[in-house]
């Protein structure tokens, strides 16, 4: 039996029991409610209508946190080694220098060449450095822009900014104003899920839903013991599942007696339905995330690997409907801030690229295989990109500093150009020159592949319209496939 | 080009990031009095000068030139600007409001000043020239009807490259009069009315003042008020609303009991009377002053603030105490600087610190910009329900609060920010070390040195800011922040009645779960309307007349037979938000009290008062929190870090201690679900209830049921509840039966996730 008709039989079952003491009016009233279907559609998870038609039903994002280099990932500089060695305070302005992480000092910074070869790949002859030879092999599904820019290069600030917009927490996320705008397909789960193994420097804030109600917020599986644990799901070892059915149905007959003086609050409705959809995913929940259900082929294609594991985990959260999914990887200890004190930028990045590469590109083969990945938007970003120059030369190994002024993220699927590039920086990859895309134009695009005008997807708050955008934000047009 | 990406204009909360860089010039589109495509940049450009030099260019030309140049214009120019500009652009569209975007194009004054987006014209430069981007399209399009012939943009290029010669030296209307003379009229900012009781039908309804504006209304719209909730729904309401816990069932049983007529006002008597009291009070302010108890800047920097507590503390004891409220306000903005300074005085005097600090690593000028403004911005949003935040970048687009007016205000706590001027590594001089104007909120373009001022549109009888500077000048030497609390409580002439507008306001929100005015700190053009204007001013008055204490407006508003109604449904097509207030609303609890409740009806709750915080664990230690039962006190005394909000109430709404919360939001989730079903606090709390139950009320489940509804819900269950009930504990399955929590555990544990155990009608 499906969850679903489980619940219905529950129900069911309900009114039956209520009618067998004498309380036939009160199932009538339920059933009632039920058919004309009141509550769902007053839920705030309630499926919403898109400003347009979307290109888009679902979210995956990838945020590699620590930022990620784009001179060793996706923007191709061979020029680079030509000022190798150079002093960065000769080439670039105080301006350009004062405007990155204030607490750093560049006096002896030298210029540092791409550490990883690149080449190009797939029809379109998109560049790739060699750390990630199973992405290379999907680039026709991707559109890569390395014309990124935003406004911080601090760690907590930048990965706010990249989540909400806004240089500081208090505000929804990405994943909150998408399910806020949207709803969710799934009632058996939340419409907003978000896996991560710490809580890194930019906090909650990145998944939470700020000033939107906290029905938005991401529900989050916490992934650092490599499996998948949300919180409270799992009954307590003293209580068998037959007891908290009773408990369950108890406190529904309860709650729909309570509910019969006060008939017309829809939060008291949509409080009973919140237990049943608590009862639902702890059935639900843990089956999507059950890999064992899947043929060995699909879980040796992600390579049976933690990040592997929660590709897969939400590709089966996207096909069961839920609207938003994220992945931090590396929260604890920002493992892509790849400084020469912290392990060196070539072990860094090798080792990031090698933990996430398999799944990511096998994410989009599998997402393409199921017909999932004209409707899934997959994003791969980052919090800011990194300097061309070392940081210091005090430190025991290469690495390379903070910048926000231009870098590279990308997108697949979900109505996106296959297999282009977009934009790019200067010949130092210091700066976005061409077709630059700032933090706002790139959240502005995702809204608008999903159906919806940023600049009306407001939520009111102390006395103004807010935006994920804020006033700025524009749909960058040439993305769209 | 001035780029403002890392700015939010129109913001009213705080900004940061205010340092500028190269970064590639980028044009945002933005809605704007109807014109298309307002370069972002250009917004900010009003405030910034005419580079001098300009003038001097203009100046010497020669007579001669002059003259021609007059002639140009008359002949080629001004035709132009009076067919195709006026309508929208002059002193008459002004007055009759059709001004768009501030800019006045019928004098010269008005051409060089510009509007919002900066000066129309730089003289001598057309490609510089705002107007020529306009008129040609490239950022505006003027006239947005049509663009103009080639020939005629021609005109235009060649007179500016003149100079610009403009013989209409007529005097520039002065905006700011006019929007001060709007602003005036908005309802929130006139003077307090001084309302007649209302004549109404339906006399016996009537216990005081307070019913006459309610039933006036309700008879308006030929609607009847809902009957008086009994005796067990009044004491569960009346001691949630004031003292956050449930009655005990020998509270009900004596309050039952008492044949006296004034029973219920005793009770409400007693009630304020409790100390307890000032600890449900004062959580509704700590989220209005964003009290927080660390630094608050990021997860990395987020030390604690091990003496935020003595805050809480006083303003526990002010609400206990009866603290007036002018004073309560007087004290918090300037401490211990008032004359009759209390002990009080000093711990409230926190309130400007309170907020939000930036990372270590920040720029030390962002950092003082933004503590000031977080100071700012708390001061209007908590005392006055006013977002002069807004007017950081620019003068508020909507609000008559200009940004001149803004950086009055951030001189005021000038002195109150001390920022080293380094980051971690490195020496960053402070670049403006006195109060200034900023051009577009950035220290990078100072404009001009400001002294400390205040809101111009709250004062009244021609009074200026420097009246209350000066008045305390005499006694001490002058304190911009004593003449900000001076003011702000002035009654006569400056902030004092909508400061009793305000906080009545939320009194009465939280009694009846929904403000006279819908938004509690926005009492703007953009805020809600109050629903019944008369009642607000009224008891603003009253609270004005009773020296500010707020102890007899909990009992005007408490005592009112609009307060004393029953839930109910009667006319909920006609008024489904209950703005009528034609029943009792039934809302639920705050997380706070949710978990005092349970603690409560446990029995656990530990009734100490005051002290330092209790640390109840991290966010960072993965959500485990201790359950130590030392840590079993009232949700108030909990350390409150940012951004590390405790799981019992970050699944039910809690404030984030980041910005001023006038009225928290009310959201249903699985998560807050599974924490009911699954969290091994509510577990424990289910444990100890029903060794409570056990010991007070015996092993008979008829017994145990009938108590448990005295115990929760202050009331004694229906046949079928009671019927349930004993089904449930006489039948429940066993799982294993060494291990299993009796029957009683479990229903005490339903009990605690039932609706009515956290919804109060």
């Amino acid at each position: 039996m499906s969850s679903f008709d489980e619940s219905l039989a529950r129900r069911i079952n309900r009114r039956r029991c209520l009618g067998g003491i004498g309380l036939g009016g009160i199932a009538l009233a339920g059933l009632l409610a039920e058919e004309t279907g009141a509550s769902p559609s007053d839920s705030p998870l309630a499926t919403k209508q898109p400003h347009f038609t979307p290109r888009a039903k679902n979210v995956i994002f990838l945020f590699m946190v620590g930022g990620a280099s784009q001179l060793e990932t996706f923007d191709h500089k061979p020029l680079l080694k030509k000022y190798a060695g150079h002093d960065a305070v000769d080439l670039f302005s105080d301006e350009e220098l004062n405007g990155l992480n204030p607490e750093k000092d560049y006096s002896n910074s030298k210029v540092l060449q791409p550490v990883f070869s690149f080449k190009q790949h797939g029809q379109c002859g998109m560049w790739v450095s060699e750390i990630f030879p199973h992405l290379s092999k999907v680039v026709d599904e991707i559109t890569m822009i390395n014309s990124m820019h935003a406004a911080s290069s601090i760690h907590s600030v930048g990965q706010i900014l990249m989540h909400t917009g806004y240089l500081r927490p208090g505000f929804p996320s990405l994943g909150a104003w998408v399910t806020y705008g949207l709803g969710s397909e799934n009632r058996n789960m939340p419409g907003f899920v978000a896996l991560r193994d710490a809580v890194s420097s930019g906090g909650p804030a990145m998944y939470r839903s700020g000033f939107l109600p906290g029905t938005y917020q991401a529900t989050v599986i916490d992934t650092a013991s490599g499996g998948f644990r949300l919180d409270h799901l799992g009954r307590q070892k003293f209580v068998s599942s037959n007891q908290q059915r009773q408990q369950l149905e108890l406190m529904e007959k309860l709650n729909s007696l309570h509910r019969e003086q006060h008939a017309t609050q829809g939060e008291l409705a949509a409080r009973i339905d919140s237990f049943e959809t608590a009862f639902r995913m702890q059935g639900v929940a843990p089956d999507l995330f059950d890999l064992s259900r899947e043929s060995e082929s699909v879980r040796k294609l992600y390579g049976d690997t933690p990040f592997g594991n929660q590709c897969l985990v939400a590709r089966r959260l996207v096909e069961s409907g839920v609207r938003f999914v994220e992945i931090f990887d590396g929260s604890r200890r920002r493992q892509w801030d790849a400084h020469g004190n912290r392990g060196g930028l070539v072990k860094n990045h090798r080792t990031n690229a090698a933990r996430t590469d398999q799944g990511i590109a096998a994410l989009i083969t599998d997402l393409k295989s199921k017909g999932l990945l004209d409707d899934t938007l997959v994003v791969w970003a980052t919090e800011f990109g990194r300097t061309p120059f070392e940081e210091a030369n005090r430190e025991a190994k290469i690495g390379r500093g903070h910048q926000h002024y231009g870098f590279s993220m990308w997108l697949a699927g979900g109505g996106v150009k296959s297999g282009f590039t977009y934009g790019a920086t200067d010949e130092f990859g210091m700066h976005a020159v061409e077709n630059p895309v700032s933090h706002h134009d790139f959240h502005a695009t995702i809204l608008h592949l999903l159906g919806l005008n940023h600049e009306e997807l407001t939520y009111r708050h102390n006395g103004r319209d807010f935006r994920l955008t804020d006033v700025h934000g524009r749909v960058v047009h040439d993305l769209l496939a | 080009m001035i780029d403002v990406d890392s700015q939010s204009c129109l913001s009213p909360v705080r900004l940061m990031g205010c340092k500028r860089t190269w970064q590639p010039a980028m044009r945002v589109a933005l809605p704007f009095d109807g014109m298309n495509m307002l370069p972002i940049s250009l917004c900010i450009i009003s405030f910034i000068a005419m580079p001098s030099g300009m003038q001097e260019a203009v100046s010497a030309e020669s007579e001669q030139i002059n003259a021609k140049g007059i002639d140009f214009f008359e002949s080629m120019i001004r035709p132009v600007l009076v067919s195709k500009c006026y309508a929208c652009h002059s002193g008459e569209a002004a007055k009759s409001k059709k001004l768009k975007g501030k800019l006045l194009l019928d004098s010269k004054a008005g051409v060089l000043a510009g509007g919002e987006s900066g000066p129309a014209i730089v003289p001598g430069r057309p490609e510089q020239s705002l107007l020529i981007e306009a008129i040609r399209h490239e950022s505006f399009e003027m006239p947005p009807n049509g663009r103009l012939d080639d020939n005629v943009i021609r005109d235009f290029v060649k007179w500016i490259k003149m100079g610009a010669p403009d013989p209409r030296d007529g005097q520039q209307i002065d905006l700011r009069s006019l929007d001060l003379q709007a602003g005036r009229e908005h309802w929130a900012f006139l003077p307090l009315g001084n309302p007649q009781l209302p004549t109404v039908h339906d006399q016996k309804w009537i216990r005081n003042p307070v019913d006459r504006f309610v039933l006036s209304k309700l008879e308006q719209h030929k609607m009847t008020p809902a009957r008086q909730a009994d005796r067990r729904t009044l004491i569960r309401r009346a001691y949630f609303d004031l003292i956050g816990l449930p009655p005990s069932p020998q509270d009900v049983k004596q309050f039952l009991e008492d044949p006296s007529d004034a029973a219920y006002e005793n009770l409400i008597d007693e009630l304020l009377d409790n100390e307890h009291y000032g600890e449900r009070w004062a959580r509704h302010w700590l989220d209005v002053v964003r009290f927080g108890e660390s630094e608050g800047a990021d997860l990395t920097h987020n030390e604690l603030r091990l003496n935020a507590y003595r805050y809480r503390d006083a303003v526990i004891k002010s609400l206990n105490t009866d603290l007036p409220y002018d004073k309560f306000v007087a004290y918090q903005i300037a401490g211990p600087r008032f004359v009759d300074s209390s002990p009080l005085a000093t711990d409230l005097g926190q309130f400007p610190q309170l907020g939000t600090t930036l990372q270590d690593g920040s720029n030390p000028n962002d950092k003082l910009f933004d503590k000031l403004d977080d100071m700012v911005s708390a001061t209007g949003s908590a005392f006055l329900g006013l977002t002069i935040g807004c007017a950081r970048c620019h003068d508020h687009k909507i609000d008559p609060v200009t940004s001149e007016e803004y950086y009055r205000l951030t001189a005021v706590f000038f002195d109150q920010v001390q920022v080293e001027p380094r980051a971690k590594n490195r020496e960053i001089p402070l670049k403006v070390r006195e109060p200034h104007l900023l051009a577009g909120g950035s220290w990078q373009r100072p404009v001009k040195r400001v002294t400390p001022g205040f809101v111009e549109v709250l004062m009244r009888g021609g009074s200026r800011s420097e009246d209350w500077l000066t008045e305390i000048a005499d006694a001490h030497t002058s304190d911009p922040l004593h003449a900000l609390a001076l003011w702000m409580t002035d009654v006569d002439r400056g902030a004092g009645q909508l400061l009793a507008r305000v906080i009545v306001n939320r009194v009465w929100q939280h009694h009846f779960g929904r403000g006279i005015v819908d938004t509690p700190n926005d009492f703007g053009f953009l805020g809600a309307k109050p629903t019944h204007p008369q009642l607000l001013d009224w008891l603003a008055g009253e609270l004005i007349r009773n020296g500010w204490q707020l102890k007899p407006l909990h009992r005007l508003i408490m005592n009112s037979a609009a307060y004393r109604q029953a839930s109910s449904d009667v006319w909920i097509d006609v008024d489904r938000d209950n703005r009528r207030i034609w029943q009792h609303q039934t809302r639920r609890l705050e997380a706070e009290i949710i978990r005092d409740n349970i603690l409560s009806v446990s029995g656990a709750l530990k009734r100490q008062l005051y002290g330092p915080s209790i640390v109840v664990g991290s966010i960072r230690k993965g959500n485990a929190f201790d359950d130590d039962p030392e840590t079993w006190r009232r949700s108030i005394y909990m350390m409150a870090p940012r951004f590390d909000i405790h799981p019992v109430l970050s699944v039910f709404d809690a404030a984030d201690n980041v910005q001023s919360v006038g009225a928290r939001t009310v959201s249903t989730t699985p998560s807050g679900a599974l924490f009911m079903l699954n969290a091994p606090f509510l577990w424990r709390q289910a444990e100890l209830m029903a060794q409570r139950i056990e010991k007070e009320a015996g092993r008979v489940p008829d017994d145990q049921v009938e108590y448990i509804y005295e115990v929760a819900f202050a009331r004694r269950p229906s046949e079928e509840e009671r019927t349930l009930g004993i089904e449930f504990l006489t039948r429940l399955p066993a799982k294993n039966e060494k291990k299993d929590k009796s029957a009683l555990v479990h229903y005490c544990h339903a009990v605690m996730g039932l609706n009515e155990f956290i919804y109060i009608r």
